[in-house]
């Protein structure tokens, strides 16, 4: 089984030295999202709400940054009105209509 | 460690409870089966009605229960001198089941030899009582554990009380004890995914708490580890005369 390492990039880098064997890509796909739900649940991340962005890398490298990268998932807060695009906004106003 | 199958249940009852000579004299002439049971075997299952209890003398053994879709929860680590299925005594179907977590040296004493000496012995039905009340203590404490505490603390928690259950009975000193769990098991302690398990392991190490080699742990910051876990031993009652 392949053995994939989940980096978590939150300020300060917390590498994923000894990484999990996992059946397939889906099932660290999975795994990430369910990592990155509890790591987020229990603390929120510094500087979320000030444009940093929380990420959480999955490679087959013990090294951050090092080997191949096979996904990441970002996490960041946007305040106000432009948080949402103009598209999301159309389509909101559309399904308020009852027009979906 | 202990030299006969009855030496590890004299031992344990003995650090949480008062036993006489007599007692003691009783529990050793009880009749036990030794069996060798090799590491991840149920050796009760949810429905089982069992003729016999089960005295763990050597190895580890874990309570869990499956939900209809496969998840597991995993709500105690026994340790050497424990008998997990005491309730079945009393409670004849077995409602969770219990299964090998290493290799396991494990004593059978049938259900009527334990009712006669209860019978008998008045402190020795005490001892045993107590002990499923402990029982239910570290379940509850497992219920907060899993239900109220974050992964890191959780784990601390998880590893201060494996450590203070162990040194009670001989097993565990200097910080350092044997565990051969593996991730998936631990994952289940702690309802935890293997991947945060995993980086949680990590965080202990990164932070100077614990070093681990497969299936050696060594506190190296005890105190420092307790405090993380929020570990408070009041729940193991482990002095009779308070």
């Amino acid at each position: 089984m392949p053995r994939y390492h989940f980096h978590v990039q939150d300020g300060v880098p917390f590498p994923d030295q000894s990484g999990t064997e996992l059946g397939d890509i889906d099932a660290a796909k999975d795994a990430a999202i369910g990592l990155a739900g509890s790591i987020l649940r229990e603390a929120t991340p510094a500087g979320i709400w000030n444009g940093e962005v929380w990420k959480l890398h999955v490679s087959d490298n013990p090294v951050m940054g090092e080997g191949r990268t096979f996904f990441s998932l970002s996490f960041s807060g946007v305040e106000g009105p432009e948080s949402i695009r103009s598209d999301e906004f159309s389509a909101a106003q559309a399904f308020k209509r009852g027009s979906v | 460690m202990p030299g006969t199958l009855s030496d590890a249940l004299v031992l344990k009852l003995k650090t949480n409870n008062r036993l006489d000579q007599d007692d003691v004299l009783a529990i050793e002439q009880l009749p036990i089966k030794t069996r060798r049971v090799a590491a991840h075997n149920y050796f009760a299952r949810e429905g089982d009605r069992p003729s016999e209890a089960c005295l763990i003398m050597e190895g580890f053994v874990f309570r869990s229960k499956l939900t209809p879709d496969g998840a597991r929860q995993i709500f105690s680590i026994d340790v050497p001198g424990g008998i997990p299925d005491l309730q079945s005594l009393y409670l004849h179907v077995m409602d969770h089941d219990l299964t090998t977590l290493s290799d396991c040296t494990l004593g059978f004493i049938q259900h009527d030899a334990l009712r006669e000496l209860i019978r008998r012995r008045p402190n020795v039905a005490a001892a045993l009582w107590r002990e499923t009340l402990i029982d239910g203590a570290i379940f509850r404490e497992w219920v907060v554990n899993v239900g109220c505490r974050p992964a890191l603390p959780r784990m601390a928690h998880l590893l201060a009380e494996i450590y203070a259950r162990l040194e009670q009975v001989g097993q565990a000193a200097n910080g350092l004890f044997e565990l051969p769990i593996t991730q998936v098991d631990l994952a289940d302690c702690l309802g935890l995914s293997i991947v945060h398990v995993n980086r949680t392991l990590q965080q202990l190490r990164h932070e100077g708490l614990v070093a681990t080699e497969r299936k050696n742990y060594h506190l190296l910051e005890k105190i420092r580890l307790e405090e993380l876990g929020q570990f408070d031993p009041l729940y193991l009652h482990r002095n009779p005369s308070l």
